[in-house]
């Protein structure tokens, strides 16, 4: 017959722990940290597991965790060979198939390495009888909706249980903790940690009458056989022991610390423990059993210490990790397809603005090159007669080349002191000529006749010289050279000499003219100014 | 016992065939998204391309516009002193040289003119046609030198092509005097007081098309300015 503890309709995400033992099972509902319903059945029967059915078919998607604490539980520690961590997991596998029965449930710890010596490997075998009654709750508890989570051992999940209040009660600094948590689904758990690590664990059921007193009187005497074992395990000083039991408020009031010889004791209700571990609603003031308050710090605790599974369940976790992998497969494809989906969209977007873009500028180019089009069609169609034209007018006429322009620089100069008699103007190669330079040269002969009076002869010295000079200045870049002037008279001049009457000698040059000669121009680069 | 087994089973296999046909369709959708995208991003790039091509023609017309109109204003420039032809006649030259001869009142005009000659340097490449040059000599007497310059500056203006003059020689016979005007009143002509002789190349182009025909006979360029030719320019 089921037993309903309390019940309230939980929402959001929830679990469930099924604490079974040789005396029945609680089953734990959390959600967000809390004990929202608790449910105790005697046995696996269909007659007795009514309430399970119901608030575990309530809740198809919260997943069920199995704790069990039953009596059929071996625990051996191994020292293994210094092989490599693969091969060490081969050797563990092959004796746990040896050394324990093939139906058992069966896992393994690792508990490290020597630090010293050959650095052999430490393992602890666990092994869980799978016997008619396990097996009835296996197949009640992994046919349903609720997901399997794996079956955990109390021995082993009680350890961080012990640690977590011997912290709690800042009593941690001790070397041994015993943990006594009377459970409904089990009896008397005991756990005993030395430095944090499982040492040992037994479970005693209580005999005779229930009554507080004698129950008390049972812890007491089981802890008393407790301490005996454990000095055959090396306990020396029982001072260094910090006990906690876990005990109804009746049962309590019973207990005696004196008779517990440790070091330190600490009797606790399942309500106070709840209470120290912030355990939300994990117990009643008046509850009896530590059952759902370790329940409800498992869950708390999110994963088991050692998650054991059967051929099936195995099988079933399998499948569950496939469809789980499969989900987000799809999940990261369909994460990845919105991703492309959001990049490619942004580009396609991107190049739609683009592509609008380039066609409004498009009818705006097309515009323009139609007005130039138009444009140009106006222009005549002769464009290389033109350039050739311009070309040639550019290469061939050319100022500085120019007859008639020297003739009207020469004509500025003469400032009718002297007249032209006759003049020879040629330039040298005259298709002597590129667009970069121009090698022409030029070259003038001008015969001049000396119209100024030749006396005084130091104004017609003065008028001679001034011509020239100024026909210097004008043909800047050009050589000029001229024959001696005339009226004065050198040795390579004839002259005529003649007396008078009155002796007086008078002098007369018989060439009365200048041969002028302009070579040039020196400065090329003159020459190719237009 | 089993029944959990293939219910989970039957899940995976109807899970995995949900996800076959959502990957199929996310694949699908995947791929004509991408080809879409391509097609697109293909569509821009010719767009684009079309659009480069544009330009490019927009660049080179205004390029060449510019040139044109700069050839253009140049030309234009240049024909208000200058005969707007190019193509080199000899027939037609003697037309315009008896036209001066006339005009400054020369005494004499003896013109020799050469054979053509094509101008093949580099420096002298032209688009429109060859380059060809007369190299001319004319020997003249007048009655003054400045109706000599007079006539330089006409052949420059009148003359079809450029007249680059590279040899000009003038000397003067005598003075206007009583003497002068005498003794051409008794010989019943004009006593020239200036004598020299100009020599210049005559130089033009020679249309593509006449190259051949011109050279052999210059009355095709004559035909081409008269129908049109360059003063229609």
């Amino acid at each position: 017959m089921a037993l309903k503890l309390k019940n309230k309709s939980g929402g959001g995400k929830s679990s469930f722990i099924l604490m079974i033992g040789d005396e029945g099972a609680t089953l734990a509902q959390i959600n967000k940290g809390g004990v929202i319903r608790r449910l105790f059945a005697q046995s696996p029967d269909p007659s007795h597991t009514g309430g399970f059915d119901e608030i575990l078919s309530e809740n198809p998607s919260a997943p069920i965790t199995m704790l069990v604490d039953m009596m059929d539980q071996s625990y051996v520690v191994q020292t293994l060979p210094p092989v490599s961590s693969l091969n060490v997991k081969k050797i563990v596998t092959r004796r746990l198939q040896k050394d324990f029965p093939p139906d058992d449930i069966k896992g393994y710890i690792v508990l490290g390495r020597e630090k010293t010596g050959r650095r052999d490997w430490n393992y602890m075998m666990v092994s869980l009888a799978n016997h008619a009654t396990l097996q009835k709750w296996l197949e009640f508890t992994v046919e349903r909706e609720n997901t399997f989570k794996g079956i955990g051992l109390i021995p082993l999940e009680l350890q961080s249980f012990t640690t977590a209040i011997a912290k709690a009660l800042n009593k941690n600094n001790f070397e041994w903790q015993i943990l006594v948590s009377h459970n409904k689904v089990s009896g008397f758990r005991q756990v005993v940690l030395r430095d944090g690590k499982l040492i040992f664990t037994r479970m005693a059921q209580p005999f005779g009458d229930s009554q507080p007193d004698v129950i008390a009187g049972n812890i007491e005497q089981e802890m008393i056989n407790t301490l005996e074992y454990l000095k055959r395990l090396g306990l020396q000083d029982i001072k260094s022991i910090s006990a906690t039991l876990i005990v109804a408020e009746e049962i309590k009031n019973f207990l005696d610390p004196k008779n517990i010889k440790v070091g330190d004791c600490n009797f606790s209700t399942p309500y106070e423990i709840s209470n120290l571990l912030a355990l939300n609603e994990a117990a009643q003031a008046k509850d009896h059993f530590g059952d759902i308050v370790i329940s409800a710090f498992i869950a708390k605790q999110g994963k088991l210490v050692l998650p054991l599974h059967n051929a099936y369940t195995k099988k079933l976790a399998d499948l569950l990790l496939f469809i789980k992998l499969e989900k987000l497969f799809v999940g990261l494809l369909i994460l990845a397809f919105l991703v492309f989906v959001g990049m490619t969209g942004n580009d396609i977007i991107t190049t739609q603005d683009k592509i609008d873009s380039i066609l409004t500028e498009k009818t705006h180019i097309s515009d323009d090159l139609n007005k130039a089009k138009a444009k140009s069609a106006e222009l005549p169609k002769q464009v290389s007669l033109y350039e050739d034209i311009n070309m040639m007018d550019g290469l061939f006429n050319r100022k500085q080349y120019d007859a008639l322009e020297f003739i009207n620089n020469f004509a500025n100069t003469l400032e009718n002191v002297a007249l032209v008699k006759d003049f020879e103007w040629k330039i040298n190669d005259p298709l002597k000529i590129d667009s970069k330079e121009d090698k022409r040269q030029i070259h003038i002969e001008l015969n001049l006749h000396l119209t100024s009076p030749t006396e005084p002869k130091e104004t017609y010295i003065a008028a001679a010289s001034s011509l020239i000079d100024r026909i210097n200045k004008k043909f800047v870049g050009f050589d000029v050279d001229k024959t001696e002037l005339p009226g004065i008279v050198s040795e390579n001049q004839e002259v005529k000499t003649t007396l008078d009457d009155s002796s007086t000698i008078k002098e007369e040059k018989l060439i009365d003219s200048v041969k002028v000669t302009i070579l040039g121009p020196s400065d090329k680069k003159a020459g190719n100014k237009k | 016992m089993m029944l959990k087994q293939i219910r989970l089973k039957k899940k995976l296999i109807k899970f995995s065939i949900i996800a076959g046909v959502i990957v199929a369709i996310l694949g699908l959708l995947a791929f004509f998204v991408s080809n879409y995208s391509d097609d697109l991003a293909s569509e821009q790039s010719n767009k684009q391309a079309e659009n480069d091509s544009i330009r490019a023609e927009y660049n080179t017309l205004t390029t060449q516009y510019g040139l044109t109109k700069k050839n253009k204003e140049l030309y234009d420039n240049y024909i208000k002193s200058h005969n707007p032809s190019f193509v080199l006649d000899r027939e037609i030259s003697k037309t315009i040289l008896k036209k001066l001869h006339d005009k400054y009142n020369l005494t004499s005009l003896e013109i020799v003119t050469s054979k053509i000659d094509y101008l093949t340097d580099k420096a002298f490449k032209t688009n429109s046609g060859d380059m060809i040059k007369y190299e001319v000599t004319l020997t003249f007497a007048g009655l003054s030198d400045s109706s000599i310059y007079e006539l330089i500056d006409s052949l420059k203006q009148e003359m079809p092509g450029i007249v680059l003059i590279h040899d000009l020689k003038i000397s003067r016979e005598g003075d206007l005097s009583q003497t002068y005007i005498s003794n051409s009143l008794n010989s019943h002509k004009l006593i020239p007081l200036i004598k020299g002789a100009i020599g210049f190349s005559w130089i033009g182009i020679n249309p593509q098309d006449n190259k051949d025909d011109a050279a052999k006979n210059p009355a095709i360029g004559n035909h081409y300015m008269r129908n049109g030719g360059l003063h229609g320019q």
